[in-house]
């Protein structure tokens, strides 16, 4: 809720300043011909601007905004309801939504009066996967002629856009490494089909009839269904490299913006299989929060995400290595997303490693950001193209040694990661 | 060439305040000695441009567009001859064009159902201003008077637009 006394004060538009010289100036023209009419026709110019403020709002008018986002994919479409308090009509209302760096507006806003309140519907498109806050939008109260303004004060909540490719969905069923040691002490405060006993409840028509407790339903008369504790499946942290690299802030910024958009939907689908998730972004210091499970997690793990930047300086690789056995036990399975783009970055995975973390790299490639160069001909465009292939080819390959690499150049498909993670290791081979 | 002229950008510039400030402006350059195809012309060029401006031009410099508006307008007051009519036709042709105000196209439709209820007020102050005159004896007595008026409400404006807060009145502690 924002109440700066000075933003909320009445304010003239520039048409109220304009009308005021015009009737000056028609004043003055009255009494040099000497005659009523240009007065009379400056009257109302006059004193529309000290009517409109005398008869609106006194103080910032109050507006409650409900919103929410709905869309898939890359469409975005964000639809706010705004209530003023009376007497304060909706149409009376502007509103500006400020659109997000990054995304494209695909149609412009649309505005309907719904009873007592003002419904506005945005349609964005973001091209790539990411999660941000939507701007708090600016409302302003304006007086029917339009010469008068106030900002009004708004009671809302966040509203968020989450977008990240969908085969993420399916990423939490895989099999994670646990780090405690006794599986029965990790159980989930969830219940459901399987696990350790947890209680009886009526049984429900889409029951199959192994859940239901025949004994217990003898007893009862009346049919009565097993209820499971849900055992977790282990730990995941996923670690973000936000160092800067030598291609620049606005890619640094892309990559780090696709970076968030995936770990949030890893976070998401392991959190849904009551995984212990943790998140850490290691730019000149590590910031991490530890491994929970819960939506309050979802939620802390989402604002660590939102705020986390890409850092000014880069820390050493040494550094979030150490850093990471402060919050996280050894053992615990690790997504590192990186752009692998400098030899600091590629060096941190080797650290993270030898600290005793299994690590798998998700690397969002920097070569479809990578813009046309000006001053090249077709043929050298081409070859600086190829040859800049050739150099992330080697960097993944050199990143195979440390640990396994899935070079992620299709920012809405990650089909391919899933699948290596479902992949069995070799311990459940049998080799 | 073929010039295609997008209906919804001919609605959102010419509603139906363009066409009362139009009537107006017509009304008042009839009035005037000016030729007739000169005045008419000159209203509904005044008119026509205003409203073309405040859509065409970047959002913060929309207010811009009032300007043929009151130049047309201003210079049919200027040269109109004194009398009962031509003071009406100016107040009403005023009020007409703070109509067209209240149709900006950037808000939300209905400008003209909403700017007559911002009207009400002036249109009050203008009648009884008119009224006053009459009663009074013709000449320039209406002027001294409508005057004063005037120069005390361009004080009380020059105030207030140092002093925007004057407006505000703070809650009560038992609100």
């Amino acid at each position: 809720m924002n109440s700066d006394d000075s933003s909320t004060s009445l304010r003239w538009r520039p048409s109220a300043f304009l009308l005021l010289g015009a009737s000056i100036v028609l004043f003055g023209t009255g009494i040099a011909v000497r005659s009523p009419v240009p007065v009379l026709f400056a009257f109302p110019l006059l004193l529309a601007p000290i009517c409109a403020g005398l008869f609106g709002p006194h103080a910032s008018p109050l507006v409650r905004v409900d919103g929410r986002t709905d869309g898939s994919g890359r469409s975005v479409r964000v639809t706010a309801l705004l209530t003023p308090e009376p007497p304060v009509r909706p149409e009376s209302l502007e509103v500006f939504f400020r659109v997000p760096p990054g995304v494209v507006e695909a149609q412009p806003p649309r505005t309907e009066i719904e009873g007592p309140s003002l419904r506005v519907k945005l349609s964005w498109t973001v091209p790539d996967p990411t999660v941000m806050t939507v701007p708090t939008p600016e409302v302003l109260w304006r007086d029917p002629l339009g010469l008068v303004e106030r900002t009004a004060t708004l009671e809302n909540t966040d509203l968020f856009v989450e977008r990240y490719p969908p085969e993420l969905h399916q990423a939490g069923a895989v099999r994670l490494r646990r780090t405690l040691a006794l599986p029965g002490e990790t159980r989930s405060r969830s219940v459901g089909e399987s696990g350790e006993f947890f209680g009886i409840r009526e049984a429900s028509p889409g029951d199959p009839p192994r859940r239901i407790n025949w004994r217990a339903t003898a007893r009862a008369g009346r049919r009565l269904a097993n209820e499971y504790a849900l055992d977790r499946t282990g730990d995941l942290l996923i670690l973000l490299d936000t160092r800067p690299t030598a291609l620049g802030p606005a890619v640094d910024g892309r990559l780090l913006a696709v970076s968030r958009g995936a770990a949030f939907g890893l976070a998401e689908a392991f959190l849904r299989e009551k995984s212990r998730v943790g998140i850490a972004a290691y730019g000149e210091f590590l910031h991490a929060v530890p491994l929970a499970t819960g939506r309050t997690q979802r939620v802390q793990l989402r604002n660590l995400l939102l705020h986390t930047e890409i850092a000014e300086i880069p820390g050493p690789a040494e550094r979030c290595a150490v850093a990471l056995r402060r919050y996280y036990p050894p053992n615990t399975t690790t997504v590192v997303l990186s752009p692998l783009a400098s030899e600091e970055q590629l060096n941190l995975v080797s650290h993270v490693r030898r600290r005793g973390f299994p690590v798998v790299v998700l690397s969002p490639s920097y070569l479809p950001m990578m813009g046309r160069r000006a001053g090249l001909s077709e043929e050298d465009e081409e070859l600086a193209v190829r040859f800049a292939r050739l150099c992330r080819r080697e960097e993944v390959a050199r990143m195979w040694r440390d640990a396994p690499v899935v070079d992620w150049d299709d920012f809405w498909s990650l089909g391919g990661f899933v699948d290596f993670l479902r992949r069995p290791t070799a311990r459940e081979r049998g080799a | 060439m073929r010039i295609v002229i997008d209906r919804r950008f001919l609605a959102r510039a010419f509603g139906p305040a363009y066409g009362v400030l139009v009537i107006a402006a017509i009304g008042l350059s009839l009035l005037t000695p000016l030729p007739l195809v000169v005045g008419v012309t000159l209203a509904v060029a005044g008119a026509t441009l205003a409203s073309l401006l405040r859509v065409l031009l970047p959002r913060r410099l929309r207010f811009l567009g009032l300007f043929p508006a009151l130049v047309a307008l201003g210079v049919f007051v200027a040269d109109s001859p004194v009398g009962t009519i031509p003071e009406l036709a100016g107040g009403v042709g005023g009020l007409a064009l703070l109509l067209w105000c209240a149709e900006d196209p950037d808000r939300y439709p209905g400008g003209l159902v909403r700017g007559l209820a911002g009207l009400a007020v002036p249109a009050a102050v203008v009648g009884i201003a008119l009224a006053g005159s009459l009663l009074l004896p013709s000449g320039v007595g209406s002027l001294g008077i409508a005057a004063g008026l005037l120069a005390v409400t361009v004080v009380a404006v020059a105030l207030l637009l140092g002093a925007p807060r004057a407006f505000d009145r703070d809650p009560s502690a038992t609100s």
